[in-house]
């Protein structure tokens, strides 16, 4: 059974549409790689992923469920369906919102509602991992674009999702970051894990993808 | 800088100042560590005292256990809050400089004074408590938690925003080219304030989907850091002290 299934997804902002005719279907254990020219309607595909916006016409099924505004405004249906994804967001600026770097990554952790113990254990995990120790008590929004990122991803690491849906994660960082980041995605790979992004760096989508999607200026699926 | 109109040098020097009013990294941490909300509560409760205050005596005392206190602070630090404490200071002088000639300089001393020891006292527990802390003591305080989500977040945006118009300002003075367009002085400012507004608008609403995406559903959690010991609880005679001085200086004088 697929993971996420895509079947005649249309999406518009108004008049401007952003998604035309998206038929797809994501297993898991794969690394799939989203590519396409800006505005091609890549971000508004995450955004139907993650329940942020909901298909104007055709169907989302996430676990063999449609995903509808209805369902999602039911709380325990949109946390237990926020709690298997991991989303990274293109600006890490925005996505960063507490007081200090510990508390962004318990910030997920704490509303998944797990004891106090196992989120300070997954807390240290991700932040030793990701070797932010010396930026614990540092504000988010203080850091550098690089360590943004970083914080931004071991914020999601640490609600140890199934799926992994990350928009443009090369964005604005430097070569190092950047080797990192693949090296962290290529990590995080496992048989029971989705991973789904997009990139317009063609090494980079070489290097971590099994599988490339690529939309076109029409806003539609145009080869595999 | 010369041409750029008065409105966006206000914005720049407001959004530099909220970007050196938030660093963290600044903060003096000390040996032992008191739970921030009673750190919170004893300024609060002192600034309370300064003002019921109805003579110079307590005031005075107050100020030297303050200036001790400031003088075991590292030397950037001090510089820091003499720096708040100078313009405060100043201008209260300053206000205060008709009750001289209407014959009362007492009060100029005895309001000045109850000012420079309020504005020493909350600078010094911002050099030495970090934001995170304070917004820690509010909810120990038992302040509703998406009303701290609130005061945090809104921090958090004041300091991109200033970012923001900084970096808009900028674009606009590379732009005038050093040449005085009376265009320019309208224009901008409300051109500036016009595209953050805009870019706040979207900020405000992606960072709410980013904590939707993290399982945010309306109620904000957090895992308190801070467990009451005994140096909390020595702190907590210094409330019992400082209150024993009010009372026996206020009868005394």
């Amino acid at each position: 059974m697929a993971r996420m299934e895509f079947k005649n997804v249309s999406f518009s902002y108004g008049e401007f549409p952003a998604v035309k005719d998206f038929s797809y279907s994501f297993e898991r254990g794969k690394t799939y790689c989203i590519e396409g020219p800006n505005g091609c309607g890549k971000s508004s595909l995450f955004r139907i992923m993650t329940g942020l916006s909901f298909p104007d016409k055709g169907q989302f099924i996430f676990d063999g469920e449609e995903i509808t505004e209805k369902k999602m405004k039911r709380r325990e249906f949109a946390t237990s369906f926020h709690q298997k994804q991991g989303f990274l967001f293109q600006n890490s600026e925005i996505q960063l919102f507490t007081s200090s770097v510990e508390d962004e990554i318990l910030f997920g952790l704490v509303n998944m509602g797990l004891p106090e113990e196992e989120c300070r254990e997954r807390a240290e995990k991700y932040i030793h991992m990701l070797r932010l120790e010396h930026l614990r008590e540092r504000a988010p929004f203080n850091l550098s674009g690089g360590e943004k990122k970083r914080v931004a991803l071991a914020s999601i690491l640490a609600m140890e999702p199934d799926v992994f849906i990350l928009d443009e994660p090369l964005n604005g960082l430097d070569e190092d970051t950047q080797h990192w980041i693949t090296h962290h995605i290529d990590m995080i790979k496992s048989p029971d894990r989705l991973i789904i992004l997009a990139a317009h760096d063609h090494h980079f989508t070489d290097k971590v993808a099994d599988i490339k999607v690529r939309m076109n200026k029409d806003h539609r699926l145009v080869e595999e | 800088m010369k041409n750029s109109p008065a409105g966006t040098k206000i914005m720049k020097t407001i959004s530099l100042l909220l970007k050196n009013d938030t660093e963290m990294s600044k903060i003096e941490k000390g040996k032992w560590v008191i739970l921030p909300a009673l750190r919170l509560l004893f300024v609060l409760f002192l600034i309370i005292l300064i003002s019921l205050s109805k003579n110079a005596a307590f005031v005075i005392v107050v100020f030297a256990g303050l200036v001790v206190r400031l003088a075991m602070l590292k030397p950037e630090t001090i510089k820091m809050v003499v720096m708040r404490l100078v313009p405060a200071s100043l201008l209260t002088a300053i206000i205060m400089l008709p009750a001289v000639f209407l014959g009362n300089p007492r009060s100029l001393i005895v309001v000045t004074g109850k000012v420079i020891c309020s504005v020493l006292t909350l600078s010094e527990l911002n050099a030495s408590v970090a934001w995170k802390d304070l917004t820690h003591a509010l909810q120990d305080l038992h302040l509703p938690q998406i009303f701290i989500l609130t005061i945090d977040m809104t921090v958090h945006f004041l300091v991109i925003l200033g970012r923001v118009s900084n970096a808009i300002v900028e674009a606009v003075e590379l732009r005038t080219c050093g040449k005085k367009n009376p265009n320019w002085k309208k224009a901008p400012t409300g051109g500036i304030l016009g595209t953050t507004y805009l870019i706040s608008e979207r900020m405000s609403r992606e960072s709410s989907e980013a904590m939707v995406v993290r399982g945010f559903s309306g109620e904000y959690k957090t895992l308190k850091k801070h467990k009451f010991n005994w140096m909390d609880l020595l702190y907590l005679f210094a409330f019992v002290l400082v209150l024993l001085i009010f009372i026996y200086l206020e009868r005394a004088m």
